[in-house]
């Protein structure tokens, strides 16, 4: 028998005290691991949701409302100081037609791709970009994206609004008593945006007589670090005429529960660690004082303080070791709804404050463990209870043998 | 040979300083089986402790085979009692959850013996001291006193010390298991050429001892020999 199987013995010497220990390392191990992987799940969790919110600020005119006859409007000129900003990459710069507001005496030979509602033709710079149109996706399947900074009479429709129209690459319409060229086909994931009619942003300016008037615009910035910042930016610079928005905004407000749950699940994690620690350390200053006549019987016989350190050491790993897994088991298994009752219960955030895609089903966090939380957790109780056992018997270790053999 | 010179040792009691052992100058030859008596409280457990480097006098030296035990460092201490000196305690002091067999092989495991040779010497050990067949493999707390005495006793040849100090092994013993104990020692003294020092209260075992020390007070008597 050697000083490693002594020690597994050891940790097996009495059944009640075993069973108590790794009862109450089960426990406060598994509350670490529960706090670990919730704390994991919500960080991946925020994280994952904000990448999907895009690095765009929506500006539209103060007070903006969509149908009224009442708005305010921007213009390019206003925009050019925008485009300048710290972060800014790209602007695209939006003005629709009013053919579905009836604004305007001008008509179209188009069908609608869809019926009920009306085409809709929107003049911008970038003719490529999906939110001018109001939808998520723009793809060009036929033909070449016209230039939005030019000022001709082309035009690019969406594929269902030209197979209703009979319409290909190259083929003519009338609108504003002018004939467009259809220059591209493109599709969209939206049914307003198969409805919309692309021109260059001059070219709607001169034709609905509004030179110079943009109604929205959209700011791409170079990073999601630098979103809030270009946002405000945008928003003092335009002020009081226009305003600024990005999902970021929302975000703070609807991600709020999510890192009042993460925090709590790092206090948490912290405390349930300290607690396991406090334990080991406790558990094993008593099992040595307990065998303090043993310790001065191996040093009697020549034991080094070494030798009873790794002992008791390894004692203390096989008790960390058992409570360990029996705690990772159960919380692995009870993880999960754990931290969703967490998320509940710090869930204040009215429905509005989720508005964008991006942060629907935010709440809805599933915890499951990886193999490396199980490893670090692992590798963490284990840690702990080296460092525990080694502090306890080598402060025991280091008294005289006649001294620990005179204990009862 | 074991030679002491003025060795003293004193513990702080409160405010006060007690000497539990005070000038003791003796001098033991090798293969000699001597006893040392005294009343309890005399300062004999505290004596043997010192002859094995289970702790430091406050002054004097401890001679063994010409070393001084008393300058040797934590590590040179620790391999003097793993080699030099085989202990046996009254209350035995065997640890509780390994057999008999595990007990005797524990120090030899500690100078790195090889599993086969440590248990094949801890069986010979164990037919030595007529503890044979299922009972080597029972632990402590299903061994009678003198069973357990005998694995102790055992444990303390494992490493074929020059020096066994047995503090009152007879203490807890009836009468006839402890003359069985005794006569082992001595013969142990005398086949083997180990030099055997045991403390004891008992003035029956010292009449059977080669020389007697005693010890009052902490102080050895005039000339530290009691003729017999």
């Amino acid at each position: 028998m050697n000083l490693i199987s002594r020690g597994v013995r050891n940790a097996f010497r009495s059944p009640t005290r075993t069973v108590a220990v790794v009862l109450i390392l089960c426990l406060t191990i598994g509350l670490s691991f529960v706090m670990l992987v919730g704390q994991k799940s919500v960080e991946n969790k925020i994280s994952d949701t904000l990448a999907t919110l895009g690095t765009t600020v929506n500006i539209t005119p103060s007070g903006y409302a969509n149908g009224s006859s009442q708005n305010n409007h921007l213009t390019t000129s206003q925009l050019k100081a925008v485009a300048r900003l710290p972060h800014i990459v790209n602007l695209a710069e939006a003005l629709p037609d009013g053919l579905r507001t009836g604004k305007t005496a001008a008509e179209t030979s188009l069908l609608p791709a869809s019926s009920g509602e009306p085409v809709g033709f929107v003049g911008t710079n970038e003719p490529t970009q999906a939110s001018v149109i109001g939808a998520s996706t723009l793809k060009i399947v036929a033909g070449k994206a016209i230039d939005g900074n030019g000022d001709t009479d082309e035009a690019m429709v969406s594929s269902a609004m030209a197979q209703r129209n009979h319409l290909k690459v190259g083929a003519a319409f009338h609108a504003y008593d002018t004939v467009f060229t259809i220059e591209a086909i493109f599709t969209s994931d939206t049914a307003n945006g198969n409805d919309s009619v692309i021109v260059p942003l001059a070219t709607e300016q001169r034709l609905s007589h509004r030179p110079g008037e943009v109604i929205s615009a959209v700011a791409t910035v170079d990073s999601l670090t630098n979103l809030s910042a270009a946002t405000a930016a945008i928003s003092m610079t335009l002020a009081p005429a226009a305003e600024g928005t990005s999902d970021v905004a929302q975000a703070d407000q609807a991600l709020a529960p999510l890192e009042s749950v993460k925090s709590l699940s790092l206090y948490s994690l912290f405390g349930a660690v300290g607690t396991a620690a406090l334990i080991i350390f406790l558990v094993m200053v008593m099992t040595v004082r307990e065998r303090k006549r043993e310790v001065g019987t191996m040093k009697a016989i020549g034991g080094a303080n070494s030798s009873i350190v790794y002992q008791f050491m390894t004692e203390a790993l096989t008790l960390a070791a058992l409570g360990g897994a029996a705690g990772i088991i159960v919380g692995a298994l009870t993880a999960s709804s754990i931290t969703s009752s967490l998320i509940a219960g710090n869930d204040k955030t009215t429905g509005s404050a989720r508005s964008s895609t991006a942060l629907q089903h935010l709440t809805q966090v599933h915890a499951t463990a990886t193999l490396p939380e199980v490893l670090i957790g692992l590798a963490g109780v284990l840690a702990i209870a080296a460092v525990g056992s080694a502090a306890a018997s080598y402060l025991t270790s280091r008294i005289q043998p006649a001294e620990a053999l005179r204990s009862e | 040979m074991l030679e002491t010179k003025q060795v003293t040792k004193s513990f702080r009691s409160g405010n006060s300083t007690v000497t539990a052992v005070n000038g003791v100058t003796m001098t033991v030859a090798d293969g000699e089986f001597v006893t040392i008596v005294g009343r309890s409280g005399s300062g004999k457990s505290t004596l043997m402790n010192l002859l094995g480097g289970l702790e430091q006098p406050t002054s004097g030296t401890i001679r063994v085979n010409s070393d001084d035990i008393t300058r040797l460092s934590d590590s040179q201490l620790n391999d003097y009692r793993t080699r030099g000196v085989g202990f046996v305690f009254q209350s035995y002091n065997l640890i509780p959850n390994l057999d008999a067999l595990e007990n005797v092989m524990l120090p030899m495991e500690l100078v790195r013996v090889s599993k086969t040779d440590r248990r094949k010497r801890a069986r010979d050990l164990l037919n030595q001291v007529e503890l044979t067949g299922g009972k080597q493999s029972r632990r402590p707390g299903r061994l009678s006193g003198g069973e357990q005495q005998r694995v102790a006793i055992a444990r303390a040849l494992a490493n074929q010390p020059n020096l066994i100090l047995a503090d009152e092994p007879a203490g807890n013993l009836d009468s006839e298991t402890a003359d069985t104990i005794v006569e082992l020692l001595r013969t142990l003294a005398h086949s083997q050429d180990t030099t055997v020092i045991v403390v004891t209260h008992d003035d029956e075992m010292a009449k059977r001892s080669d020389r007697t020390f005693r010890l009052i007070d902490g102080c050895l008597n005039e000339g530290g020999i009691v003729p017999q």
